[in-house]
């Protein structure tokens, strides 16, 4: 059984590359109990939209033509 | 190519650039350099895609050229952490069977509830300037500019193994710090 140390590590490497088969499935039978880290995971979603806003914003603001 | 016609698009090329280089004069300094380089080669310009999408292409290009020389460069690596290798200053996280300790991570509620806040947006880009530089620039690197782990490999010269660490070490220290300066307190 994995601990939430490991698991945490798993899901942000999760963000990053595809995890084996194994990996992907002692991590939801983790998640499945773990309150913690469900809320850890879900943060790591915010945080990555928060990077992409970063990005859009970017591609949005002051542009002086419309975005095809 | 008129200099007002670039001018218009300063504002969102400095704030873009402050998030990725961490220092407003470093932002500048490479902002002036991308019109500057709008200005003297219009010809590389064929109106194909939007003068905006030109000159982010060039910015991108020219900050990933900082990332490059400034990862390197000894004043930013921080000497109390070896940010490539080790997380063992997350270790007070943790109880010693490996379990969340008294800072568990919290419900911080659905991200579209999130993503309309401007304040929660502002709290993020202050968070990300804490972070120790080089893990920063990683961050950046994966997250904004959206390179593969290979590339950022390939561009630092560093391994996987550093990258995950690192970018590990980001997500980590992002979320602490919204956690103190944001969600404290508004949830249960």
């Amino acid at each position: 059984m994995m601990k939430c140390r490991e698991v945490s590590l798993l899901l942000s490497a999760a963000q990053d590359r595809p995890l084996s088969l194994l990996e992907s499935a002692s991590l939801r039978l983790h998640l499945m109990m773990c309150k913690n880290c469900t809320h850890f995971a879900r943060q790591l979603k915010i945080i990555r939209l928060g990077a992409k806003k970063i990005a859009k914003d970017l591609n949005d603001h002051g542009t002086d033509q419309p975005e095809k | 190519m008129i200099a007002a016609e670039l001018e218009v698009h300063r504002p969102a090329l400095l704030r873009y650039a402050l998030f990725q280089l961490g220092e407003l004069s470093l932002a500048e300094d490479v902002v002036q350099e991308t019109l500057l380089a709008a200005i003297e080669k219009p010809d590389s310009y064929r109106g194909q895609a939007s003068l905006k999408t030109w000159l982010v292409a060039i910015l991108k290009y020219k900050i990933l050229d900082v990332h490059r020389r400034r990862y390197r460069d000894p004043q930013l690596i921080s000497p109390q952490i070896d940010e490539e290798h080790d997380t063992s200053d997350f270790d007070s996280l943790f109880d010693t069977q490996g379990h969340w300790g008294s800072d568990a991570p919290r419900n911080w509620g659905q991200p579209e509830a999130q993503l309309e806040d401007q304040h929660f947006w502002r709290v993020y880009e202050v968070c990300a300037t804490k972070m120790p530089r080089r893990t920063a620039m990683v961050f950046a690197m994966r997250e904004v500019m959206e390179l593969e782990i290979s590339d950022i490999c390939q561009q630092l010269e560093i391994t996987a193994t550093n990258c995950s660490v690192l970018l590990y070490r980001a997500r980590m220290s992002l979320r602490l710090c919204l956690e103190q300066r944001w969600f404290n307190g508004k949830t249960p």
